[in-house]
């Protein structure tokens, strides 16, 4: 790092004890440096973006003559590394037009807070959503949302695929279609909407039902990870164990969204962790839970799109705060209740071995 | 007769000086502030 600078967003404050307090409050991002000395606050308010790391050990050590040169390079360099220090010389990012980086300003600003890896420009995480490929499996509740969201996120190119037409129930929480599209078959009509919302993206669509595995991984090549919002067939050995078995196959990653009620769940599943099928089969069953009744407002339904769009970003990011293999989710009757669930690899898994 | 080299003097060597970054640990949701922050 050529000119290091604080990241605004983690912005140094002394606590009453000397303890330095570094990127707010957040879990995993916050943290404390114990700085009875006053060095590594010296250093950070040295790290405004004007002055070489050489520059700032100097400055350090002029001001702590107890410290050696090599102590003080380390103090810089520990908080180089350390996730709240970013580039203040950015070097160039070609990948990206003008116009673009005005557009996903706000998008790189937040990959800035969340993303600890030293950076060289800020924008690797948009550069990497631009040349994702994502394949979207139903463009109902979950669908319309998470392919909205990955739109309006400067994915390169989506995939949208959905049998169906728009019903008058389904504006209740569709976000893509409007009275005037009743009776469109909702691929179609999500593609002209999509394009309007983002013209950078390549966006196709196919108005096909998925008929089974065979059909699934034709439609999967050539993407980097399936988001699937669709729910039939919903049985057991559905749709979600034809993604389970063909994303396991071509060790692909893959999210899958859904709510029942006022439930939300949201499924991460690809290569270094359990199957979809592990993870459930550590799941308890109970009695009544299965069966999914129509009812849902724009909220679940929302929750469960924007979910899945923000964990295929975190995948194609690199950004995915734990390994795959996990649910995740709410439970809008339960403030305090969140869906969690996490289980080991069965050792005769096929998928897993 | 072969000599074991005699043992270095002890040194005076004072502790390195560095520093610690240590992540916050995880805080229960109702332990956290209600800032919802920028909304727009
Ligand atoms: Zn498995």
């Amino acid at each position: 790092m050529r000119l290091p600078r604080v990241k605004p967003e983690h912005a140094p404050y002394r606590l009453g004890d000397g303890t330095i307090r570094l990127g707010g409050a957040l879990y995993p991002i916050a943290s404390e440096i114990t700085d009875d000395d006053g060095w590594a606050w010296t250093a950070l308010t040295l790290m405004d973006g004007t002055r070489t790391q050489e520059e700032i050990a100097a400055r350090l050590r002029a001001a702590f003559p107890d410290l050696s040169q090599e102590e003080a390079e380390d103090v810089v360099a520990t908080l180089v590394a350390s996730g709240h220090v970013e580039e203040a010389a950015p070097g160039p990012c070609a990948e990206l037009s003008e116009h673009e980086k005005e557009r996903y300003s706000r998008s790189r600003d937040y990959f800035r807070w969340v993303d600890l890896s030293p950076r060289d420009h800020g924008w690797e995480p948009q550069v990497r959503i631009k040349a994702a490929r994502v394949l979207v499996l139903g463009l109902g509740g979950t669908g319309s949302h998470a392919a909205w969201a990955l739109t309006a996120a400067g994915v390169g190119r989506l995939h949208l695929v959905d049998p169906d037409v728009v019903e008058l129930s389904n504006l209740n929480r569709q976000l893509l279609y409007t009275e005037a599209d009743l009776g469109r078959p909702k691929a179609d009509v999500a593609l002209d909407r999509l394009r309007r919302v983002n013209s950078g993206v390549r966006i196709t669509v196919a108005r096909t039902a998925v008929d089974g595995p065979g059909e699934l991984a034709r439609l999967v090549r050539g993407f980097d990870v399936l988001a699937l919002c669709a729910d039939r067939p919903r049985e057991l050995g559905g749709i979600q164990s034809w993604a389970n078995e063909v994303c396991g196959r071509a060790g692909m990653p893959w999210v899958s969204g859904g709510y029942n009620g006022p439930l939300v769940s949201v499924g991460v599943f690809g290569p270094g962790g359990p199957c979809f099928a592990c993870v459930r089969a550590g799941i308890p069953p109970r009695p009544g839970a299965d069966y999914a009744w129509p009812g849902v407002t724009g909220a679940s339904a929302g929750l469960s799109g924007q979910l899945v769009a923000h964990d295929v970003l975190a995948l194609v990011t690199g950004l995915l705060p734990t390994p795959p293999g996990y649910f995740h989710g709410v439970t809008l009757l339960d403030p305090d209740g969140h869906v969690y669930a996490r289980h080991p690899a069965r050792p005769d898994c096929a998928i897993c071995s | 007769m072969s000599s074991t080299p005699s043992p270095e003097p002890p040194q005076e060597r004072k502790p390195r000086k560095k520093i610690t970054v240590r992540r916050l640990d995880k805080i229960e949701p109702t332990a956290m502030t209600p800032s919802h922050g920028n909304s727009n």
